[in-house]
């Protein structure tokens, strides 16, 4: 606890420095890009979360389709090769047992 | 006229018999000799792509790693004992990366459930209410007036610390061209905020994550940078700040007592 009440007196002082100083870069910042921004806005990227008219809003004829099928059985295969993990690469390929 | 009451008899009945896969439930509303027909199956199928498309919407990055067939099974299984509680299917999924957790042909894909996780939080930031981001010029106060003020945070700002580089290896997965991931082992932070019309993701360091986590828990704008250089002295704390107003995570600003 002392610690904390030592520093406690520089920490703020250098706080309240930090946050105008950042304040003031943000107004730098944010100027310019202003206008460009803007214009991004509302555009989606296809194959991510933010192109549809909402989940589950889909009606497509399904009689045949067998949802069923065990296919997590399966070794995962997505649009990623490898992924390289502490444990070495090749995560999406599980090691043959 | 059907009276109210024996059409909501045969509904429960045929939700029933939907979703325990016989006809027992609504035999008594079958013709003679038909016991299990045929046209159960198309609603239950119907049902079934309704969740499943669902859950891949809300969940995209989990759906590229593992791929359509893999994912559509798994989310088989997972509608099939958490069936939608509400007709909306926006926000379906909720308890999805748990279920990832504990389902075992996951166990190779460790990473899985914090993927899951953070597109939820995405799909949360996309339906989360409106907000107007404040414009820099609202932080142009006297310095002890900014550091007194407590910050009210965006409806939709979610973030999250995680202890590896989950959140690295979900925004590579995003890309439209992955490509080759590295799952890092330092801790990382992640962002996710709708300050306009469209969500925005970006890691997060460990001094921002606890200005973050100190504002949303009432501190002054003081306290929380304070918080921040805690976490990390080494931090940049003015560029910190100065991200954060970018982002648009602020949406007001209370005086506070400067004392």
């Amino acid at each position: 606890m002392t610690r904390t009440v030592q520093r406690t007196p520089a920490l703020a002082l250098a706080a309240v420095f930090a946050l105008s100083a950042g304040a003031a870069m943000a107004r730098d910042d944010m100027k310019p890009a202003k206008t460009e921004m803007e214009k991004c806005y509302g555009v989606a990227k296809a194959g991510q979360n933010d192109c549809k008219a909402g989940a589950g809003t889909s009606c497509a004829g399904t009689s045949k389709v067998d949802y069923q099928a065990d296919a997590w059985k399966k070794v995962a295969k997505g649009t990623c090769v490898t992924i390289k993990t502490p444990n070495g690469t090749g995560s999406l390929t599980p090691p043959k047992a | 006229m059907t009276p109210v009451g024996e059409l909501g008899t045969f509904q429960d009945a045929f939700a029933a018999a939907l979703a325990e896969r016989t006809a027992a439930p609504i035999a008594g509303w079958l013709p003679e000799g038909e016991t299990d027909p045929a046209g159960l199956a198309v609603y239950r199928n119907t049902i079934a792509k309704g969740c499943i498309d669902a859950l891949a919407a809300n969940f995209p990055t989990v759906a590229s790693l593992v791929g359509d067939d893999w994912f559509g099974a798994a989310a088989a299984l997972f509608a099939r004992g958490n069936p939608p509680k509400s007709a909306a299917l926006l926000a379906y999924g909720a308890g999805f990366p748990d279920w990832l957790a504990r389902f075992p042909p996951a166990d190779d894909l460790p990473y899985l459930p914090a993927m899951a996780r953070m597109d939820g939080m995405w799909t949360t930031a996309l339906f989360a209410p409106e907000g107007r981001p404040l414009a820099a010029e609202a932080f142009a106060l006297e310095p002890q007036a900014l550091a007194a003020a407590r910050p009210r945070l965006h409806p939709s700002l979610a973030f999250a610390w995680f202890d590896s580089g989950l959140p690295g290896l979900w925004l590579a997965a995003r890309e439209p061209q992955p490509g080759e991931m590295e799952l890092a082992e330092d801790p990382q932070g992640v962002l996710i905020v709708r300050p306009h019309e469209a969500v925005t993701a970006r890691l997060l360091d460990r001094a921002g994550h606890a200005f973050l986590a100190a504002a949303e828990t009432d501190a002054t704008l003081g306290e929380a940078i304070t918080a921040a250089a805690e976490a990390d002295p080494a931090a940049d704390l003015p560029a910190l700040f100065a991200a954060l107003i970018a982002d648009g995570v602020f949406v007001g600003l209370d005086p506070g007592d400067p004392a």
